[in-house]
């Protein structure tokens, strides 16, 4: 084997010799040009959260309720969710979002993930958890593993126009706990404005389901299963929102509650208003 | 343990061994040079944290395993069309006996390039290449002998020669 070893030394000192790479100042603009792109994501997340005046209502009177029932039909329907097909191997389904832009998407997401990460499982690979489409966007889920006896989570979210400008709302390193949420609102499509709300619930949960303020019927929710490397699945979904122009936008989001296969309530949270909407 | 090199400094002393490990792994100069790159970015956006680490330069490493790694599957997967169409892989000047090595290396599937990398020419243990490649110390012992014996079939393979008649 010392031949071996020698022929890859070779090997070694060759590519090291002819090998050209950009230089340490490159790879400093690299990161400064990717810090730019993510602040002006950030910005105009907040920017459309910035615009009205936050007036949170919450019109839910009594308790939830116990059984969860179909989505109505004035909220949309989860959108079409793709997943990992196999967790153990792959980073990314062979589904992911197609072209340059839909790997800019990823990479956009995971950059995000991994920057939380820091000093957690500093260099383990971001999965793409779920992507699907819905009204005119591509919404991307990626997080990363915990490693064993870790007892939280990075992960984040991303939503993207057809030509991939969008936001990333990385949740950073987030506590485990049975039941989160975030989301933005007055995603327009159309004539009709949206609200979206994704998070992650226990793997108890068979179904989530999202209760709004002003009216807004109750979304139902089923848990996108994420497989054994994660110790919580993840959900997504729109909601039409009412008169958009005409009401004080918040995140009409005001509780969340999580049901088992038999229907009994397993997890519930109550939205928090303002910038970074979560539950 | 504080260090005060900077990470010009730390690029400059470490992206020589890092493209010389990679090379072998991508089988492409231009391929190890683009995710050494791009790990190197990576490690410059977080190198305050970094360059506290004993060895920054095994995390760099790891990252650049790793994409080397994705690079391949999703190269596979997606322009596997595209790629018969590529020219060939620049040649390298090193001897025939490395060049062969090269070759041979280009045939194992991305694993095995990897461990057999780390192992020989890094001098890691098996359960440091465990770590590094996040699996198992027994799946990296029989990465490492599956490499071998595929390795040196490959290279003892008779050369063909002009029949002198």
């Amino acid at each position: 084997m010392s031949d071996l070893r020698e022929r890859f030394q070779e090997l070694a000192e060759v590519a090291a010799r002819h090998g050209r790479t950009p230089g340490p100042q490159a790879a400093m603009r690299r990161v400064r040009r990717r810090r730019l792109q993510r602040a002006a994501g950030t910005a105009a997340l907040l920017a459309v959260v910035l615009l009205v005046v936050t007036v949170g209502v919450d019109r839910l009177a009594g308790p939830a309720p116990l059984v969860p029932t179909a989505t109505t039909t004035a909220s949309t329907s989860p959108p079409d969710v793709s997943i990992a097909p196999d967790p153990g191997e792959v980073q990314r389904p062979a589904g992911s979002p197609p072209g340059e832009v839909g790997e800019q998407m990823v990479q956009d997401v995971a950059s995000a993930v991994t920057a939380a990460c820091q000093g957690g499982a500093p260099d383990g690979p971001a999965v793409l958890v779920a992507w699907g489409k819905a009204h005119g966007r591509t919404w991307l889920i990626v997080a990363k593993p915990p490693r064993p006896g870790e007892n939280w989570l990075c992960w984040a979210s991303g939503l993207f126009d057809a030509g991939g400008a969008g936001s990333v709302g990385s949740k950073g390193k987030i506590p485990l706990t049975p039941l989160q949420a975030s989301g933005s609102q007055n995603l327009r499509s159309g004539t009709q404005y949206w609200g979206q709300v994704v998070g992650t619930v226990t793997k108890r949960a068979a179904r989530v389901r999202v209760l709004f303020d002003s009216g807004i019927p109750p979304l139902d929710l089923e848990p996108i299963q994420a497989g054994d490397r994660f110790p919580v699945n993840f959900y997504a979904g729109f909601y039409r929102q009412l008169a958009k122009d005409k009401r004080p936008a918040t995140w009409q989001v005001v509780r969340i509650v999580a049901f088992n296969k038999a229907g009994r309530k397993v997890a519930e949270c109550q939205a928090k208003g303002g910038p970074g909407h979560s539950c | 343990m504080a260090r005060t090199e900077s990470f010009e400094e730390f690029y400059t002393a470490a992206v020589g061994r890092l493209l010389g490990q990679l090379f072998p792994v991508t089988g492409d100069l231009h391929e190890a040079e683009e995710v050494v790159q791009e790990a190197f970015t990576r490690a410059a956006a977080r190198w305050s944290r970094l360059r506290d680490y004993d060895v920054p330069e095994a995390w760099v490493r790891r990252v650049a395993m790793n994409l080397a790694a994705d690079r391949g599957r999703n190269l596979r997967r997606q322009t596997k069309a595209i790629l018969k169409l590529r020219p060939p892989p620049e040649v390298l000047p090193a001897s025939v006996e490395a060049l062969a090595l090269a070759e041979a290396l280009r045939t194992l599937p991305i694993r095995q390039r990897q461990v057999l990398v780390l192992h020989y020419m890094v001098d890691l243990p098996v359960d440091e290449v465990a770590r590094t490649l996040d699996m198992p110390d027994g799946t990296v012992k029989s990465l490492l002998s599956r490499g071998r014996q595929a390795l040196a079939a490959k290279l003892s393979e008779p050369e063909e020669v002009l029949d002198p008649s």
